[in-house]
């Protein structure tokens, strides 16, 4: 059984040319779980999964090695929220797929097809580490802007890590607005959403008894991928009751059991708080907490509720009536209390300079050293951009982390990731070296030198 | 300009900026003047206002007044729309400078003032500064053609995400172009940005500034100018720390007019000065004093030594770590 497993999850690898075994030795190693650097480690890589990471490794023979002497090495970056690869250009160009301003649809909405994998924010950012994100779509005409991807930015035609990874709403001033102009408006139309979920449920077929097979899947409520769903089938009985289209209600069913996890984005202290008691009323929601800005002020209750968090970073403007509070010391401050943080790009240039995560983590590392503040040890704060974003999805077995088993994403960089003076130097995604190449070091060598050559620069590339 | 904004408080303890120019936004193709400023709290605009900086005049090109007047179906709506407009403004400013001339030297009736022209005519006579929002470098050529046809002199193109396709021209004309470090790809004209852009143009003997544009961005120039500065360096080129720093100091107080007084640490200059805990290249660095003419606004160590605006009084984290 566990052989047939592992062997399921090479298919589902499908890397090409990651079978050869990779040592890269000599450099200085953060695994990415929060634990400090290592002087003088090792990460061997084979089947695109990371086999060892640490000091004294041995380097299996005949592995191919990989010189990181006076180099550092860690998993590769985990964009934490994102909407990378929905958008090539964001205004004044042609569609962007973050969101469908005047479509039907909102929780049914799978952002899977829109990610395009050729996206250039998906290379530049795969050039500066940037290994895996999560992609979230944006709200449009509901409060749930639909289901989100975990991605790979590898150099092929296969973004998609996991589909449907996640649902996305907000219930904040956003949520407000999109609800018709309230936050009360948006707790009621979630409430509602979840009881058309939840009536589905119930109507379209008994749970079926553990160690059970199924026969019918129509007889599952257990969605797994609502756009295949028995649910839609004539059997799937509603009442007349209803506000969301039966797409929409469907999407919902797996968020009300406990299958998908559910992002929700708040700023503000109270709604934060309006969020975790939520769990009373659906104990099984999976619930992540996105930007959160004010969690400092509620950040025991936080911990109390084992809520993780995707945070931004440095947040620190009162830009309006739902981050009065905003300060950089925010994530050091819900870290002390126990808050399992990680960080993410919340409206902040989200479809593009997600390389900016590690100067953020950077950042809450400085704090330590101001008076008052509250930073993070270097170590946490790699974690925030590694292993912490895959573990608020549950997926920390797989990716975030160079421990035994994880994919193997790994960044060789010429110094201390934090540092925007270092840059990455070589990258591998499921244990397949990457191009380092984009359309911007492309333009950088065309023009590097503006002297007249017998042809115009159009010919020069 | 509100003076109780919270971002001058986050950009002098976060990012150690002293002295700073705001500008009108580009929807419009002449948008209006622009004010330098110190970074110290003051009821008014006036009591930040920098003594002695000249006015700047807010030009922009390309997308953006495409975009505001093509959604109301107007002039200038396109690009070529743009030129057309900006050359017909700038011959009235003309016809308005010699109305005004002629007065000035012969008397008579006085011409009647209009508020627009007196800034292009400012302009005209070498008294305003001339910041031309503009992205692409074709349009950055032609800005400074028509620079040339009308004798004004462009002092620095914002944001310039094409700066370094045309870094020779703007050394040639003497012409600064205030940049990110790697923003690019929001809009159609900014799509061929890169990350080398600031290092190229100084390497072409240009006059590279790393600006924001953003009260997020304006707390980290020094970052921002590390990533420029380490960019250039990969590529080959040779960059010592002091002379990126004029990329964030010299070099926009030039572009302000105020490099006389401020951006360096010369006898007799201003004395705003930032004490950084660590080189300023660093992502770890930060400032622990910041003086504006001498006087201490900001001490990382004293918690009465932190500016808190009105906005912010009585909010929860008045005077916290921001």
């Amino acid at each position: 059984m566990i052989r047939v497993l592992i062997a399921c999850a090479l298919l589902a690898t499908a890397a090409p040319v990651a079978a050869q075994t990779i040592a890269i030795t000599g450099g200085t190693v953060a695994l990415g779980d929060g634990s400090e650097p290592i002087t003088g480690g090792t990460v061997v890589i084979r089947n695109g999964r990371i086999v060892a990471a640490g000091a004294n490794v041995r380097i299996p023979p005949g592995a191919e090695v990989v010189d990181a002497r006076g180099k550092w090495v860690t998993p590769g970056i985990v964009a934490g929220f994102s909407r990378l690869g929905l958008s090539e250009v964001d205004l004044s160009g042609p569609l962007t797929d973050d969101k469908a301003q005047n479509g039907p649809f909102g929780a049914a909405i799978d952002v899977a097809p829109g990610i395009n994998p050729s996206d250039t924010a998906i290379s530049v950012n795969r050039a500066d580490g940037v290994t895996r994100a999560i992609v979230a779509p944006n709200v449009a005409r509901s409060i749930f802007a639909g289901q989100g991807a975990v991605i790979d930015l590898g150099a092929d035609m296969e973004p998609i890590t996991r589909a449907r990874a996640f649902q996305f709403v907000e219930l904040g001033e956003t949520g407000g607005n999109t609800a018709g102009g309230s936050r009360p408006s948006a707790y009621i139309q979630f409430r509602n959403a979840l009881r058309e979920a939840r009536e589905l449920g119930r109507y379209s077929g008994s749970i079926a008894s553990s160690g059970r097979a199924v026969e019918n899947q129509a007889d599952q409520p257990i969605v797994r991928n609502p756009n295949e769903s028995r649910l839609y089938g004539p059997d799937a009985r509603r009442s007349d009751d209803v506000l969301l289209t039966r797409y929409d209600a469907v999407a919902l069913v797996p968020v009300l059991q406990g299958r998908q996890a559910l992002l929700v984005h708040v700023e503000r202290a109270r709604d934060i708080l309006n969020v975790l008691s939520l769990k009373r009323d659906y104990p099984a929601l999976k619930i992540v907490l996105v930007g959160a800005t004010e969690g400092w002020l509620v950040a025991d209750k936080i911990a109390a509720a084992n809520v993780p968090v995707i945070a931004s970073a440095v947040n620190d403007l009162p830009a309006n009536f739902e981050q009065i509070a905003a300060t950089q010391s925010n994530v050091g401050r819900m870290r002390n209390a126990g808050v399992r943080v990680a960080i993410g790009m919340i409206d902040d240039n989200d479809t593009r300079y997600l390389f900016n995560q590690r100067q953020y983590a950077g950042n809450l590392v400085a704090l330590r050293d101001v008076p008052g503040a509250s930073g993070v040890r270097w170590g946490e704060a790699l974690a925030m951009i590694t292993s912490g974003p895959a573990e608020a999805l549950g997926m920390g077995r797989d990716i975030g982390s160079l421990t035994p088993g994880r994919r193997a994403d790994v960044v060789i960089w010429s110094g201390d990731p934090l540092q925007v003076s270092s840059n990455a130097d070589a990258v591998f995604i499921d244990g397949v070296q990457q191009p380092m190449d984009t359309r911007q070091t492309k333009l950088r060598d065309r023009y590097r030198d503006l002297s007249r050559d017998v042809l115009p620069e159009a010919y020069t590339r | 300009m509100w003076p109780q904004d919270p971002g001058f408080s986050r950009a002098l303890m976060n990012g150690g900026v002293t002295a700073l120019q705001i500008l009108p936004g580009s929807a419009n193709l002449f948008g209006g003047r622009s004010v330098t400023l110190k970074n110290v709290p003051a009821r008014t605009v006036q009591g930040m206002k920098f003594p002695g900086a000249p006015y700047g005049l807010k030009m922009a090109c390309g997308e953006n007044p495409k975009r505001v007047y093509g959604s109301k179906s107007q002039m200038p709506q396109t690009r070529m729309g743009n030129i057309a407009v900006d050359r017909a403004t700038w011959i009235k400013a003309q016809a308005y400078k010699r109305k005004w001339d002629r007065y000035n030297k012969t008397g008579g009736d006085m011409p009647e003032r209009d508020l627009a022209m007196d800034t292009l005519m400012g302009v005209l006579n070498g008294q305003i500064l001339v910041h031309n929002h503009c992205y692409r470098a074709d349009e950055m050529a032609i800005m400074i053609d028509m620079s040339k046809e009308f004798g004004y002199k462009i002092t620095a193109f914002h944001h310039a995400v094409e700066a370094y396709k045309v870094a020779d021209l703007l050394a040639a004309n003497g012409i600064c172009a205030a940049m990110w470090a790697d923003w690019w790809g929001f809009k159609m004209e900014a799509y061929d940005g890169m990350k080398e852009n600031i290092p190229l143009v100084d390497h072409a003997g240009a006059c590279a500034i790393v600006h924001s544009d953003d009260p997020n961005g304006i707390q980290r120039l020094n970052q921002e100018a590390a990533k420029a500065l380490a960019d250039g360096r990969r590529m080959g080129l040779s960059i010592s720390d002091e002379h990126a720093w004029t990329w964030l100091s010299y070099n926009p107080a030039k572009a302000l007019g105020i490099a006389d007084k401020t951006g360096s640490l010369k006898q007799g200059k201003m004395a705003d000065v930032v004490l950084w805990n660590a080189n300023p290249f660093s992502t770890y660095a930060r400032p622990e004093r910041v003086w504006i003419d001498g006087a201490l606004m900001y001490f990382s160590g004293n918690p009465r030594m932190k500016p808190v605006s009105d906005f912010e009084l009585g909010q929860p984290g008045e005077g916290d770590v921001k």
